[in-house]
């Protein structure tokens, strides 16, 4: 009995943790965000009830910022009288970008939860960022909500400016409010204001798009500047440390083709500025990998993750190729459709097309003889259907094996599996190898729960 | 030189046109067609034909009334019309329809048409002749004159049909495509061909809107998930080398069970209609075997000597056959019904009576429809 609770218990683990590294509530090619939504809502609720514990601790953990966002909301809206969670909540918060916190702030609010640990937790959150002046300009409509909720207690000037209905008629000395005020009246002052609030007064003001766009250059942040590079035609220098490598995939496989080269510009400059990772020790020099890579039609994604899991795929084959060459292991990658002549110089001309034909690539994988074989598909096969689980049915590989699947089916509440034989990882950023790789042995049984947790800081 | 293909799949070996494995969605299944033999003569695209419910006067006293999902228009494949269409045509107005052949337009570059409208409408009305003998007044006058009229034909577009559109936006398209089998239950259903695959993925999700037999729509209600043709196990021991042969094979084996699958449509010996000609093609339509109590299809071709360029087939109900089938038989027998009946094996009123229980009933004389009930209410009355 004993055996088959831990064996539960680590399947529920499995599908959360696969949930939390993959899944968000974005449309994908087989099923709607909606879909997605009621799935994952239900995953949390079934986690934050049966194992609260855990759940509180998967915050902390490198899962996606939608999950560590929706755990959160699921522990202050439903407490427990624990208080050791409260630093775990805390440290979670501050994983978040701000504007996901005050999103779920404000949800709270809505839904009328304020028990003392919310209002606490909140007021500290505002009062740890101290920016709140910036922010009261930046989050107006959000915080508005928060402060008034949590009873928040404001200077007399941040007051009026929040929520007193005449509070453009007052001259402030606070020159964040100030500016704000203007902007309502001068064009000049809308140009000194953060982007995305600049960006809808200049639209109330009739400012013609160029003219704003021209003049707010300042104000934009490395993220904003970076997504604006083509539409304020020149290009942007890259934030090596903000951005990873598949916002360079993905922002290649978006361009045509002058852009493309400015894309495969900005991959050389990353890779040669990355730090070498500390790779996994399937990844030592001499061994061998070899990756089996999914660029059929369904790899274009949907419209809201548009070639997603193509960018997962490129990624993955930029990533292991340059890191095999600096660190001496060997790679070797092999295509469903064999991309073209030049793909090598030109990895953004990648184009995802045609049936998903698994089987036969990843035969011709095993008789390289390789130490490891990393699949990255969204596992819906179909040339023929069923291939790579037929082929491990046939013969027992000697190789360690990996699926990655970049697409959470809601379905079945996890990515959609190859074969019971070989593991399948949701995946969202390729960077995060290493750590998957170390995640593969918890996930297929061989690894207990308390080896994984406690080895899990030396990984990160 | 100008012998008609026996059947379909004749036409399939001259373009090389073979079947790829399957993809299928809860009870839909949808088969390409792969060429190897690409041609770049033709292009065809969607036109300006009306769209939507049309209605035109075909002469004083009848209207031609129908729901027109979309048009096509064929031209030689140029430069120009492969980058773009050119200046805009001038809308294909409703009164050419009026013509000998008011569902085909012939303009002076390009051959106008309406898939499916060619076989639904020329299902009935177009394969047989009038009957030539006013056999003991058992014709009316009106279908001496103008021959078997289908009057009306019910369907439903696509969109009716649970699944099927999003089978089709997770069919991952071939990329030498040029055609699409849609089975539904693993019945075969629709059959489309295009000249080009860069056509087929133009026109893909035109199979949306076409037209679906009204019967089918029963059968799509409950969706049971169709069963994915998976490979068979090998004995233990197979090495790899085993395995990619076995692989092969199995891709095979799928595309001639897929072969076994469309004998309906392709094997089986068809009967042409009188067609038109653009530039070295040919268009006909086409009415498959008509086997009593079964389903068939009607549908229409462009080919050539070499290849064929476009196929749409129409999927027919057993009711529908069932008139095809009394009217090959009448035909067969020149339209004479008592030779007719005799040679069913059945009698003559029984034969009367069962032929006014379908659309044909418009043929027969008043008079002849009372007395064979009649014959039946006597004949079921006696002990």
């Amino acid at each position: 009995m004993a055996t088959y609770t831990a064996q539960v218990e680590r399947d529920d683990l499995r599908l959360f943790f696969n949930a939390c590294l993959s899944a968000t509530a974005q449309a994908e090619r087989d099923a709607t965000w909606y879909e997605q939504r009621l799935a994952l809502d239900f995953l949390h609720e079934y986690m934050r009830v049966n194992y609260r514990a855990l759940y509180a601790k998967m915050v902390n953990l490198p899962i996606n910022d939608f999950n560590r966002q929706q755990i959160l909301y699921g522990l202050l809206r439903y407490p427990a009288s624990q208080t050791h969670e409260n630093p775990l909540i805390f440290q979670g918060l501050l994983r978040l970008p701000v504007h996901r916190v005050y999103k779920l702030f404000a949800r709270l609010a809505q839904d009328r939860v304020n028990n003392r640990r919310t209002r606490q937790i909140i007021r500290a959150y505002v009062a740890h960022r101290n920016n709140l002046h910036f922010d009261l300009i930046k989050y107006r409509r959000l915080l508005r909500q928060i402060l008034r909720h949590v009873h928040y207690p404001l200077s007399a000037e941040a007051y009026t400016f929040l929520f007193h209905k005449a509070w453009r008629q007052k001259v402030y000395t606070e020159p964040l409010f100030e500016t704000f005020r203007q902007a309502h009246f001068s064009e000049k002052a809308i140009y000194q204001l953060p982007y995305t609030i600049a960006e809808g007064l200049a639209q109330r003001k009739g400012i013609p798009r160029e003219r704003f766009l021209k003049h707010i250059r300042a104000q934009l942040t490395a993220q904003e500047a970076w997504r604006l590079q083509n539409t304020l035609g020149q290009s942007e220098a890259l934030h090596a440390e903000r951005m990873g490598l598949m916002d360079i995939v993905l922002y290649g496989l978006a361009q045509d083709e002058a852009g493309q080269q400015q894309a495969e510009e900005h991959l050389q400059r990353y890779l040669s500025q990355a730090k070498p990772p500390a790779l996994h020790q399937r990844l030592a020099p001499g061994q061998q990998v070899i990756a089996v890579l999914d660029n059929s039609f369904s790899a274009s994604g949907s419209r809201e993750r548009k070639h997603r899991p193509l960018a997962t795929a490129l990624a993955l084959h930029l990533y292991l190729s340059h890191w095999s060459r600096e660190l001496g292991f060997a790679y070797k990658a092999f295509w469903i459709h064999p991309p073209a002549v030049g793909f090598e110089s030109h990895p953004f001309r990648l184009k995802a097309t045609g049936p998903t034909g698994l089987a036969a690539p990843f035969i011709e994988a095993l008789q390289h003889e390789p130490q490891g074989i990393i699949v990255v598909s969204d596992g819906v096969e179909n040339h023929p259907a069923g291939g790579v689980a037929w082929v491990l049915r046939q013969v027992k590989p000697s190789p360690w094996l990996v699926h990655l699947n970049p697409v959470w089916n809601p379905m079945d509440y996890q990515p959609r599996t190859l074969s019971p034989a070989m593991v399948t990882l949701g995946v969202r950023d390729v960077e995060t190898l290493p750590l998957l790789l170390h995640l593969a042995p918890f996930f297929q049984g061989k690894m207990p729960l308390a080896e994984l947790l406690s080895t899990l800081e030396d990984v990160l | 030189m100008n012998t008609m293909p026996a059947c379909l799949a004749e036409l399939l070996t001259r373009s090389e046109i073979v079947t790829a494995p399957d993809q299928v969605w809860q009870s839909i299944r949808l088969v390409p067609l792969v060429t190897t033999k690409v041609y770049d003569d033709l292009y065809l695209a969607k036109s300006a034909a009306p769209e939507g419910r049309v209605r035109a006067a075909v002469d004083k006293h009848k209207v031609y009334s129908a729901y027109v999902p979309h048009g096509l228009v064929l031209r030689a494949s140029t430069v120009a019309s492969r980058t773009q269409l050119g200046p805009p045509e001038q809308r294909w107005e409703a009164t050419s329809w009026e013509q000998k052949y008011r569902l085909v337009h012939k303009g002076k570059q390009a051959l106008h048409f309406l898939p499916q409208h060619l076989a639904i409408s020329s299902f009935l009305a177009q394969y047989f002749e009038a009957p030539p003998i006013y056999w003991k007044d058992f014709y009316n006058r009106r279908s001496l004159k103008e021959g078997v009229g289908l009057r009306t034909a019910n369907s439903l577009p696509g969109t009716y049909f649970d699944g099927l559109e999003t089978a089709l936006r997770h069919f991952e398209i071939y990329p030498r495509q040029v055609g699409m089998l849609l089975f539904m239950n693993d019945q075969l259903v629709n059959a489309v061909i295009y000249p080009h695959p860069r056509d087929y993925r133009a026109l893909h999700a035109l199979l949306l809107h076409d037209y679906y037999g009204q019967e089918l729509w029963w059968s799509t209600l409950h969706h049971p998930q169709m069963s994915p043709l998976l490979p068979d196990d090998l004995v233990q021991g197979a090495t790899l080398g085993d395995l990619k042969a076995h692989l092969h094979q199995h891709l095979q084996h799928i595309t001639d069970f897929h072969g076994y699958m469309t004998r309906s449509l392709f094997r089986e010996p068809v009967r042409w209609n009188k067609g038109m000609t653009y530039k070295d093609y040919r268009l006909h339509t086409f009415l498959g075997p008509m086997t009593y109590g079964q389903t068939g299809f009607a549908g229409e071709v462009i080919f050539s000597q070499e290849r064929v360029a476009y196929l749409h087939a129409f999927w027919l109900s057993p009711q529908q056959v069932k008139e095809a089938w009394y009217c090959q038989h009448l035909e067969a027998h020149n339209w004479n019904p008592e030779a007719t009946a005799r040679a069913l094996n059945m009698d003559f009123y029984t034969f009367v009576r069962k032929l006014a229980d379908t659309h044909l009933r418009h043929m027969i004389q008043g008079p002849w429809i009372e007395r064979a009930y009649k014959a039946h209410l006597t004949s079921i009355k006696r002990p």
